[in-house]
């Protein structure tokens, strides 16, 4: 009720105003008709030389630079966004392999322990064992996307190196390389 | 004994009563109608924020007077734009208007009349309707009206049928967009003032000085002084 009461005394005030309203008005027209008129010829003239009716402003342009880097930036980091929001993303799937067929049973446990280290959440396999041999340290499947350096903005990729596992993927893998 | 003795009989109490109930009522009438010419020339005014808010935003212009320029080269360029439409009626209304004065040779005919020929007419020259009181011509009563001046179609007029049309929908169509002109001129101006503000209201220059640094001593030397 009271923000009626003041907006009406505010149009109250308006109406008491109203004949220098008008008279602004008046003003405004005699000035916004030659403007129109100048425009006019303005415009067909720079129409009739091939050119765009009205000049794209210098602070038009700079907002249309930036606005276009910034669209860049954000395309190349796009898919480093949803790696965060979506949990079964490739970044973060953790592959079991078992090497052992024939002795299941007995290295069961120890694949448990060994094999199931997960690929760490930057795209790097820590300590996959291999058959007959030293486990391979640090073999880089690098999934990440690479950042470019960017014109305007100093967006940094999102750290993912202390990304919880979120669950695994159990493949058997026979000695023949086929799946049971 | 009173200074002016004023008896009022009971119709003229009733008079009364109805004078007081239509003030009150275009009292009202005005203020709602006020309000509603505000609420029009602040919607016209939003087109502004809309103008100058990329600019702003991103940093592009950073004083009161670059973004003046700017506004109203802007302001300029949406006037013409709006204003393309009411400039090609008239300009229409003009063609036809030469085409039909040159083809009949009537250049002076009234086309305000014969337009008024599609409404109710009422005799508002009859003296009898007008009364003066304390030096003011008030009307009485409402007139009476002319039965043989409309409404009716004659088909004499219908270019005046066409032209008075034209010419109000293009001037009130104008009026409207000078006054979104000036709306977002207002507006401008408002802007110019706000955005680059810098306000010093609740600052205190010792609230600011940071522990065991420069101007330390001269800060507790003031909160001293002011709890004392």
């Amino acid at each position: 009720m009271g923000k009626f009461l003041k907006n009406f005394g505010l149009g109250l005030v308006y109406i008491l105003v109203l004949p220098i309203f008008l008279a602004t008005l008046a003003v405004a027209a005699v000035y916004g008709f030659f403007a129109c008129l100048v425009l006019f010829f303005h415009a067909t003239y720079r129409f009739f030389k091939g050119e765009d009716p009205f000049k794209k402003l210098d602070d038009d342009k700079k907002v249309d630079t930036i606005k276009i880097a910034q669209m860049n930036n954000e395309m190349r980091l796009q898919p480093a966004a949803p790696a965060q929001s979506i949990p079964a993303g490739p970044a973060n799937v953790y592959v079991q392999q078992n090497y052992y067929q024939n002795n299941r049973a007995s290295h069961q446990k120890e694949a448990n322990s060994e094999t199931a280290k997960p690929v760490e959440a930057n795209g790097f396999y820590n300590d996959i064992p291999t058959l007959g041999g030293e486990p391979r340290k640090n073999q880089a499947i690098d999934v990440t996307p690479k950042e470019t350096p960017s014109l305007t903005s100093n967006h940094s990729r999102p750290s993912m190196a202390n990304k919880q596992p979120i669950g695994y993927i159990d493949i058997p893998k026979d000695d023949d390389g086929k799946d049971k | 004994m009173a200074l002016i003795d004023i008896t009022l009989n009971e119709s003229d109490r009733r008079l009364l009563m109805v004078l007081l109930i239509v003030l009150i009522l275009f009292f009202v009438l005005l203020g709602l109608l006020g309000m509603l010419i505000r609420w029009i020339t602040m919607e016209f005014a939003k087109r502004m924020d809309y103008e100058l808010h990329d600019v702003v935003v991103y940093r592009v212009i950073q004083d009161p007077k670059s973004l003046r320029k700017y506004g109203l080269i802007k302001n300029n360029r949406v006037l013409f734009k709006q204003a393309i439409a009411p400039f090609v009626i008239a300009f229409a209304s003009l063609i036809l208007y030469i085409v039909y004065s040159s083809v009949t040779g009537l250049w002076a005919e009234d086309h305000f009349t014969e337009f008024s020929t599609l409404f109710f007419n009422f005799n508002w020259s009859d003296p009898d309707i007008y009364a003066n009181f304390w030096g003011l011509t008030l009307l009485t009563r409402w007139p009476d009206w002319i039965a043989s001046a409309g409404p009716m179609w004659v088909n004499a007029y219908w270019a005046s049928y066409l032209l008075v049309p034209m010419w109000l929908f293009s001037g009130v169509y104008f009026t409207v967009d000078i006054q979104a002109f000036v709306a977002r001129l207002v507006m401008l101006e408002k802007r110019c003032r706000t955005v680059f503000d810098k306000s010093l209201d609740g600052y205190n220059y010792y609230d600011t000085v940071s522990i065991n640094g420069p101007g330390q001593k001269e800060n507790e030397a003031a909160k001293q002084q002011r709890q004392l």
